[in-house]
Order: C-alpha cells, then structure tokens, then sequence
C-alpha cells in the first residue's frame, strides 16, 4: 500500500481523500479504531502534522471521532458511510462522462459502450 | 515560548563574497521545515551559523533566545554535509563518545537503529562503505532527543531505498518539543515531509511559506514552484 | 568535561605513540644483545672464516633503526600535536568537536596537557631506551637511587635549597613545554582567519609571535637591568642572598613565561570563541 500525491493540490486534502477510499472500502471498518497519527504518518511517509491536519478535518465531517483517552475511532454511522460511498462514486461517473465528452461521446452512447462491456466483463479484461 | 530557532538580519561575508545577507527567519517548535535552494545559495553557511561553526558577520542567530554557545549546542543536533567522524573509530567508540558529552543521547535507540540496518557496532569507520557511513552519522543524530535537529543534505548521494530510510527516519523521530531543518536540492523526495519551505538565492530568502499554502494558492507542488522560481 | 575530552584525546593518541615507544624498547634490548661480548667473540670467530658480514650488517642496521626511531619519535610528537590541533579541531573532525557542549578552553586545555604529556613521555621513554642499551635494569634502578644522593649535602639548609632548585627548574622546563605547545595553537588559530593559505598563514603568525615574544622579553630584561643598575645595593649584600637571588630569579623566569603562554592561550580561546570559521 504506498500512498501517492499529486503536486496541484495540498497533500492533506489528498490524505483525507486515502482514508475516506479506505473507510468507504472496509479497509477500515466502521467503528474500528484508527492507528496512532505517528503511525498513519510513517505508512504514508508524510508529515505527522500534515496527517493530523487530514485527521482533524475528517473529524470535523464526523467521518472520525475522538475519546479522550482511547485514541480515534471510525464513525459507526453507516448511512454517513454509505452516503459518502454515493458522493465518491457519483464523482468518478461525473468524471467518467467528462472524459468520454472530450472524446466526443455523447451521454447515450457511453451508456451503449458501458452496457456492451458489462455484458462481456471477461473479454473485456484480457484486452485491458 | 520562544521560536525555537530566529535570525534577525543575519549575514554572513568570507572575505569579499557575500554568502548570506539580511536573513529573518523563525522555525518553531514541532515544525519540520525545509531550506531549498540551488548550490552554493547559503544553505550549509545558514545551518552552520546556527551550530556556531561559523560566526556571524552581521545580525543575529538565536537557538531558543540564545546566541550559540555551549547550552544551545546541547538543544542542537548536527548532521554535517560531510563525513565528520575519525576513521579509525568503531562504532561503538563513536556511541561512547555521544553518550559522554550529550545527556540525550539514547544509546538503546542508536543501537537499534544500527541493529535493523545490520551495521555491526564493533566495526571501523574506515571499512564502511561512504553510503553506510552517512546512515551511521545520520543515526547518531537522530538518537538524541534534542529540541533543533538540523540536517544538512541528509539525503544527497545516497541511493532510493537509502533515502526513503533517512526520511522514514525522520518522520519516526518527530516530536512536537522539536524542529527540523532539512537543507536540500532534493525537492520532490522530500516535500511530503515538510511543513513549511524557505527558499534561499543568492544568500536571500526568496520564499518563506507552509507547503500547504504554496498548493493551494498556486496550485502546484514545491518542487514545480522550485523549478519555476530558479528557472536557468 | 574537560576529563572527558583529555580521555578521548589520549585514546585518540595512544594509538599512534604506542607503537612507536615499544618498538624502540624493543630495538634497544636487541641492540644490546647484538653488541654483547658474546657476539663478539662469535663474530671474531666467523670474521675469521670470511663470515662475519651478514651479522655485522645486522649489527649496523638496528642501530642506524635505533638512531632514527628516537629521531622519529620526535617529529612524531610535534606533527601530532600540530595535526590534533589543526585537523581535529580546525579541520572537518572539527564538524565534532565544536558541536559538543564544551568551551574552547576546555578543547584548548585537554590538547594541550596531552601533546605536553606525550613529549614528556617520549623524552622519558628516550631515555630509559638509551640506558636499556649501556646498562642492565638494576643499574638504571641504581642510577635513579643515587640522584636523591647526589643533591644531598651534609648541611641541611643546602640541601633542601637544591631540591627546591631542581623542582625549580622541572616547573621552568614544563612552562617552557607548555609555551610552545600554546604558541603552536595560537599561531595554526590566527592562520585560520584566512580564508585561503591557512598553513601559510599559521607559519606566518608563528614567527610574528615568537618575534614579538623575543622582542617584548629583551625590552623588558634590558629596562629590568637598567633599573636595578640604578638601586645603589650595599657592598655584600649580593653575596649574603645569593641563593635568594637564584630562586626568586628563577621564579621571575617561571612567571614571565607563564606570562607568555596565558596570552597565547587566551588570544586562542578568544578567536576560537568569537571568530570561528570552519569552512
């Protein structure tokens, strides 16, 4: 697992973005605690401040929660999970339209193309 | 508190040359900044004033409110941009000596590091390779708990796997009583470990800013910001 | 600190003395076999037969090694007291020992006993190498039994005033030692002002100090001898406090060249403290 930036936006931003995949993932599961910031940091290789600044911000969303003295847990709320699974999704489908405009595909015939690859997933991957 | 490390127009001439002129500058506590610019801008002569191996030819340099001298030398830890240890010591003779003279010096921390990169503590100096060497020095200076650690070209002429060692190092040993200062031409290696940058031209301060703020308000990282600002 | 500085210093010197002082420990107990009698009378034998050359050779050979190993043993000392100073201070090991929580003055003093204790103790070993060569152990026992003999007298007064002169004369010479190490140290510290030439410049400042050195004590003899021309002293008084005159002249020697050195040690500590520029 190595985490990667791009140079145009801050590293906390793309931070909380890795966590957020992980927990709407599973990876972390709901209601599970989180590793020590020191640790999250030294996996991403990045800047224990620039870790907790993510941190403090997904906690801010409610994504996360602090006690006192046990350290941060993932929220248990599933529907606040689920919804963010949504959003994130809804933005690679925005993102997956945009990329086929700029092809010139109109929104009818990505649906055609994505149909036509559902249907055949295994050929699909071998020419991938 | 005071900013653990303050320059007030500091400047610095060897002889005609002016190597580094009206620099203010303050690193707080907890902050790992990092001190960029092209060879030959300051950056060693700025670190080494801040040790005290070099005097200051005008202004001031402060480590915790004091100008160097012995109590600040016991708050700062020193990775020089050279091989700075005799050669005919072992390692362990080098582990005696920092124990001696620096009471946050933790020799079980020094050992272990030695120990999860299989250098053997009784060998010599002399018989080491150039890049085992620098972990050596490297070790010794992150094995004392000081409160300024300033690292000068911590990973210049060392291979990837070395590097991501020396910074995952780094990273491990943060603590919010401590800064560090990296001086290095190694921009994108190191970006995501910093919090804050200062370029250094020609001996000025070209740009003081946090890394966050240089992404989000020029929408670039400091390595394309680097390569913009000393553009040939 | 400071014993902790001169324990690393001398860890770091022993190194290279030792050596060097057991070889010629070595060498003198073999010279002497090789000029024994009996090796005489052996090498009359073989010069008879025409076969005397391979151990004659030997002969000459360790003592020609002898000769130039005490010879060696004392550029030896001076290099490394130069070279400790410049190299391991003013060099990149200096990276060092200028980052460790100590003051100049202690990193001045702890070179300075050291290089002072090694020229001692390559004299002392000198010496004891010669006397190993002429005489057998018990007599340089019995030598050494005999001085405290030598400087006794049957009037008391006498002796005691020569003991004190000899103790005299071991503090002059230490003072002396001490002198020329500091001088040294001063003069490699003000060539390092120099951006460029520093050896150069070091040379330089050591004859610009011993000169000015020179100079200073000639003036200040020269006015000391015109001032005491000048005091009318009763007819036998010089006669009646000769020994008072030696000592106390001795201890005006002691004091002048004690002088000398504190000056080049504080300008060392001085730069050192407030110039320095390791570069």
């Amino acid at each position: 697992m190595t985490w990667d930036f791009k140079g145009d936006r801050p590293i906390y931003i793309q931070l909380m973005e890795e966590i957020q995949m992980y927990i709407v993932s599973g990876q972390y599961p709901a209601g599970s605690k989180l590793p020590a910031v020191r640790d999250l940091a030294a996996e991403a290789s990045v800047n224990p401040n620039t870790m907790q600044k993510a941190l403090a911000e997904l906690e801010r969303d409610g994504l996360l929660h602090t006690q006192r003295t046990a350290g941060r847990f993932i929220t248990e709320d599933q529907d606040m999970i689920r919804g963010i699974r949504e959003k994130l999704a809804r933005e690679q489908v925005d993102l997956f339209f945009e990329k086929m405009g700029q092809l010139g595909i109109s929104r009818e015939e990505t649906l055609l193309l994505l149909q036509k690859a559902a249907d055949e997933p295994q050929q699909e991957k071998e020419s991938a | 508190m005071e900013p653990i490390l303050e320059c007030r127009v500091l400047g610095k001439r060897y002889g005609s040359k002016q190597a580094l002129a009206s620099v203010d500058l303050k690193v707080e506590r907890g902050r790992i900044v990092g001190l960029l610019g092209p060879n030959g801008s300051g950056k060693t002569t700025l670190i080494k004033l801040a040790t005290g191996l070099l005097s200051p030819s005008a202004g001031q340099i402060l480590i915790d409110g004091k100008a160097p001298g012995v109590e600040t030398k016991e708050l700062v830890s020193y990775l020089p941009d050279r091989p700075y240890l005799g050669d005919w010591m072992k390692v362990n003779d080098i582990i005696d000596l920092f124990a001696d003279f620096y009471r946050n010096f933790d020799r079980v921390k020094a050992l272990e590091m030695l120990a999860r990169l299989s250098i053997n503590p009784a060998d010599r100096l002399k018989t080491m390779s150039k890049g085992t060497k620098e972990k050596v020095q490297l070790i010794l200076v992150m094995s004392r708990s000081a409160s300024l650690y300033l690292l000068d070209e911590p990973i210049g002429g060392v291979d990837p796997a070395t590097r991501d060692y020396i910074l995952s190092t780094i990273i491990g040993n943060y603590s919010e009583e401590a800064a560090v200062v990296i001086s290095t031409h190694l921009i994108a290696d190191v970006e995501r470990v910093l919090d804050d940058v200062v370029f250094i031209e020609n001996g000025r301060i070209a740009l003081s800013s946090s890394v966050d703020a240089i992404r989000e308000e020029r929408g670039m990282s400091v390595d394309a910001l680097f390569r913009e600002v000393f553009k040939c | 600190m400071l014993k902790k500085l001169m324990k690393y210093e001398l860890r770091a010197t022993a190194r290279i003395f030792l050596p060097f002082f057991g070889a010629l420990l070595v060498l003198s107990v073999l010279n002497r076999i090789f000029y024994s009698s009996r090796v005489d009378r052996m090498l009359d034998t073989l010069r008879q037969n025409d076969k005397g050359l391979p151990i004659e050779i030997v002969r000459i050979l360790s003592a020609v090694i002898f000769v130039f190993l005490i010879c060696a043993i004392f550029a030896l000392t001076v290099i490394v007291m130069i070279q400790r100073y410049y190299k391991n201070l003013l060099g990149d090991e200096g990276y060092l020992m200028f980052t460790l929580p100590v003051k100049p003055w202690q990193l001045i003093t702890s070179k300075m006993v050291i290089s002072g204790m090694w020229l001692i103790v390559s004299g002392i070993v000198t010496v004891l190498a010669c006397l190993l060569l002429a005489a057998g152990i018990e007599d340089i026992v019995h030598i050494f039994m005999e001085i405290p003999g030598a400087l006794k007298t049957a009037d008391s007064t006498q002796t005691f005033h020569n003991f004190l002169a000899l103790f005299e004369v071991g503090i002059l010479l230490l003072v002396c030692l001490c002198d020329f190490i500091l001088l040294t140290y001063a003069a490699i510290t003000v060539g390092q002002l120099w951006s460029s030439h520093k050896l150069l410049g070091a040379f330089g400042a050591f004859l610009a100090l011993n000169t000015a050195f020179q100079i200073v004590t000639a003036f200040v003899t020269w006015a000391a001898g015109t001032t005491l021309d000048h005091i009318d002293f009763p007819g036998r008084w010089a006669n009646d406090h000769a020994i008072a005159l030696i000592h106390s002249g001795l201890w005006v020697v002691i004091l002048w060249c004690a002088l000398l050195g504190a000056v080049c040690f504080i300008l060392s500590n001085q730069l050192l403290q407030k110039r320095l520029n390791l570069e």
